[in-house]
């Protein structure tokens, strides 16, 4: 369990952290590029990451299937469950519309993905109902870990409602912190000298 | 119309002997390392009086109405049956153990052979069905378990509800367990 409250945190901060940057700073523009591309990388690693530590957690791993096919309404992890199912999908879309160049025309899986192209060039470059999506699912999943913890009052200390605002203010602040990391790391090229130059005097 | 079992442990009667838990252990073959039900025992504490009392403790599921188990399972697993016994079905179990953490009572365990949690189901599988009652209720000598059905007016549990004094452990939770306890009244006024 502490697999997924840290990750599912980490990427829905990530998320969000990198639709901001985009809203407010637009595509490529550097520094902010290297961010937004960061988290657009992150958010579906962390979660996959996350739901495969997660199966790993339960004490009959094998069945974990049970959970995606049986619902129970009243329960907090079966709406997480369900959430998932959306947020999941679409950080994986928004992240191949990130990295369209490299996953369909340079990279090393560029033949494998080909059939694929077409969908994500029909769902455009800036799509805004995706992207809104996405970010009001991010938010989801960060309140989700906290509202599954505080639907338990067999711990007094859990059962606030403070607990979903608590969890998605460390989801964010984590998804930030890994998104400044992971930018640095591997999109430095998108921050280099040349982009970053700032005319002075100009 | 549908049953609704409930139970009565009378602290006055009593005597912390285990039968109930080793009748239960032996009844649904709970392994070595859990237990379904035990009786928990505080004391010798000394009363005003100078005599001693211990205090019993029931510790196993005391079978909620409104169950915080069953509606934390994300899959149904854990249930409550239409005659109001709460249980697990194994198939549906994944071992999240959302209900063991759920549970306001401790009721729960995770059975080492399933790896499925387990609890006390009033001997649902076995004994009820042959119209027997539960395992703890039989050996108890001292008759400090009374089971019965809550919708029969003529019950025998209905009857002790009506003349003694019960209450309900963390009744503000607002679980409305089925487990009744006749309180310890050594050492009041009257004793």
């Amino acid at each position: 369990m502490r697999f997924i409250f840290f990750l599912a945190g980490l990427s829905a901060g990530a998320a969000m952290t990198s639709l901001m940057v985009k809203w407010i700073e637009g595509n490529n523009k550097a520094p902010w590029d290297g961010l937004i591309k960061a988290g657009a990388l992150l958010a579906p690693l962390t979660i996959c990451l996350g739901l495969f530590l997660l199966i790993f957690d339960l004490t009959r791993p094998l069945h974990f299937w049970k959970l995606l096919i049986h619902y129970n309404f009243s329960s907090v992890m079966t709406l997480g469950v369900l959430g998932l199912f959306i947020y999941t999908p679409l950080s994986f879309i928004y992240a191949a519309i990130k990295f369209k160049p490299w996953l369909f025309e340079t990279g090393p899986f560029a033949g494998l993905l080909k059939p694929f192209k077409g969908i994500i060039d029909s769902i455009g470059d800036n799509p805004a109902w995706l992207e809104r999506t996405l970010f009001l699912f991010a938010v989801i999943i960060g309140i989700y870990t906290g509202f599954l913890l505080s639907a338990m009052y067999s711990y007094p200390l859990f059962n606030t409602p403070l607990l979903p605002i608590l969890f998605l203010a460390s989801g964010l602040s984590s998804g930030v912190a890994a998104s400044i990391l992971f930018g640095l790391l591997f999109f430095k090229s998108e921050v280099n000298q040349k982009k970053c130059q700032i005319p002075f005097g100009a | 119309m549908p049953k609704k079992y409930g139970m009565i442990h009378d602290d006055n009667l009593c005597i912390g002997c285990q039968a109930c838990s080793i009748a239960c252990r032996a009844e649904n073959r709970v392994p070595e390392s859990v237990y379904r039900l035990q009786v928990h025992i505080k004391g010798p504490e000394q009363l005003p009086n100078g005599t001693l009392k211990y205090t019993y403790h029931r510790q196993s599921c005391v079978q909620c109405e409104n169950t915080p188990c069953v509606s934390v399972c994300p899959t149904k697993a854990s249930h409550k049956d239409e005659n109001g016994i709460v249980s697990v079905d194994v198939d549906l179990c994944v071992g999240c153990l959302y209900c063991v953490a759920a549970c306001p009572y401790q009721a729960r365990y995770v059975d080492p052979v399933t790896k499925a949690p387990g609890k006390c189901d009033f001997c649902k599988e076995t004994r009820l069905g042959r119209g027997e009652e539960p395992a703890c209720v039989t050996v108890c000598p001292t008759d400090a378990l009374i089971f019965g059905d809550l919708n029969d007016p003529k019950s025998a549990l209905n009857k002790v509800l009506s003349t003694k004094v019960t209450m309900r452990n963390k009744e503000s939770l607002g679980t409305n367990p089925k487990l009744f306890i006749v309180p310890n009244r050594r050492g009041g006024i009257e004793s």
